[in-house]
């Protein structure tokens, strides 16, 4: 290996880029044109040129000489968009990695869930015997109504109330409004605002409406006991 | 009322099978006015019984209590027998949205969103109406977004004891890490 001959160090040339690159030597005492003129006199006074050994001495020196360039230039700064740009490639991977850690725990949780699968326990009991609309059927509800009718009939103090027109979509509004804002309601209690026996139908129709449509299930908690509403 | 030993593991055990609902432990050490240890004791002892004799039942740890419940094995057989619905089957996505909230609660929509980097509101809706989270409050931000929280049949759902059943989120990170370094 070539040898150079400098003030800061002596010895062979590939020892020197290995200590600089150790930071053993500062490349900035290292004068770069020092070792090539030295090394030009080396090759005018040999007579037989290695090519490998030139080449070494070739590869080693272009290495220092970009260590150094590097050293000299001021350090880039970073512009604002660049800095920027960063941040949000950092945010992305975060989150990502974040992400991921949960699709792992999907595929636990997954199993979990399978393992679970066929696991029974007691069923739940009816603990209120609710008997829906399957088995109040339409002719309980008319009998319900028929009797709101007989007692709104018996009133003495009723005002009839002419010429105003109740919507039967007003109602249906109204009724669901009613219903979906408690949990039940009583089925008397839909009539009990009524001020005519025209409201009273319109009020029937409208609430067979939403019990047609499944917005307002109407049950009772035993037979020939009060009808409830609740929101279905 | 005198009862021994054997009577009162006899009797935790009419509870555990009539039951509809997971029983905590402290719920019967209240009501026979003892200490939850004991109770502890004899639910174990039961549960290793279950476990050793060749029976078609267990006893099951979960939502922080304890059932007595059928073996997987003949899951099957009682879904059919009694024409059980199948258990609601939930997609990845919902899975992932549940999993979020089970480890982040209380937590708002957005933060979901955050993490998922999608719309979760119909997910959201879907897990409120099958009883696997709940609205627990709000947030005291702009706005006041709703918090969300996991159900005690979300514990059921999973077989999970408790929240501190599920998966450990360092455990994850950990195996992520191991990954991030080879990577």
């Amino acid at each position: 290996m070539y040898q150079v001959n400098l003030n800061v160090f002596k010895g062979p040339f590939d020892l020197l880029l290995y200590l600089i690159k150790k930071q053993e030597v500062d490349i900035y005492d290292i004068s770069i044109s020092e070792i090539t003129d030295e090394y030009l006199t080396h090759l005018n006074k040999i007579e037989t040129l290695d090519l490998n050994e030139l080449s070494r001495f070739l590869v080693i020196a272009a290495i220092l000489i970009q260590i150094k360039s590097k050293a000299l230039l001021p350090e880039k700064e970073k512009n604002e968009l660049e800095i920027e740009e960063e941040e949000t490639e950092s945010e992305l991977s975060r989150k990502l990695a974040n992400y991921k850690k949960y699709q792992e725990i999907t595929k636990i949780l997954e199993q979990y869930k399978e393992d679970n699968e066929e696991i029974y326990t007691k069923l739940h009991q009816e603990e209120e015997k609710e008997l829906d609309l399957e088995s109040l059927k339409l002719k309980d509800l008319i009998v319900a109504f028929s009797e709101i009718i007989k007692e709104f009939s018996q009133k003495e103090d009723v005002l009839e109330v002419r010429g105003e027109e109740i919507s039967l979509l007003d109602k249906i509004e109204e009724i669901n409004e009613i219903v979906s804002k408690r949990e039940n309601v009583r089925f008397s209690e839909i009539f009990a605002r009524c001020r005519s026996k025209m409201e009273l139908i319109v009020a029937f129709l409208a609430l067979l409406e939403l019990i047609r449509r499944k917005k307002v299930r109407a049950f009772q908690k035993e037979h020939f006991s009060e009808i409830w509403l609740s929101s279905a | 009322m005198r009862m021994d030993k054997q009577d009162l593991k006899n009797i935790i055990e009419c509870f555990l099978f009539v039951t509809n609902e997971p029983i905590p432990i402290d719920r019967i050490a209240r009501f026979f006015n003892v200490k939850e240890k004991p109770v502890k004791d004899i639910i174990y002892e039961l549960k290793e019984e279950y476990n050793e004799n060749n029976r078609g039942l267990l006893l099951i740890e979960v939502a922080n209590g304890f059932q007595v419940a059928t073996k997987p094995q003949y899951g099957k057989w009682v879904r059919n027998f009694f024409r059980l619905p199948k258990k609601i089957k939930l997609t990845k996505p919902t899975i992932e949205t549940l999993s979020i909230i089970a480890f982040n609660q209380p937590i708002v929509k957005a933060e979901i969103e955050d993490i998922r980097g999608v719309e979760v509101r119909m997910i959201l809706a879907n897990l409120l109406e099958h009883d696997l989270i709940k609205i627990v409050g709000r947030k005291e931000t702009i706005g006041r977004p709703l918090l969300y929280g996991t159900t005690d049949k979300f514990l059921k759902a999973f077989g999970l004891k408790d929240l501190s059943m599920l998966p450990k989120i360092e455990e994850i990170e950990e195996i992520f890490d191991d990954f991030g370094a080879t990577a």
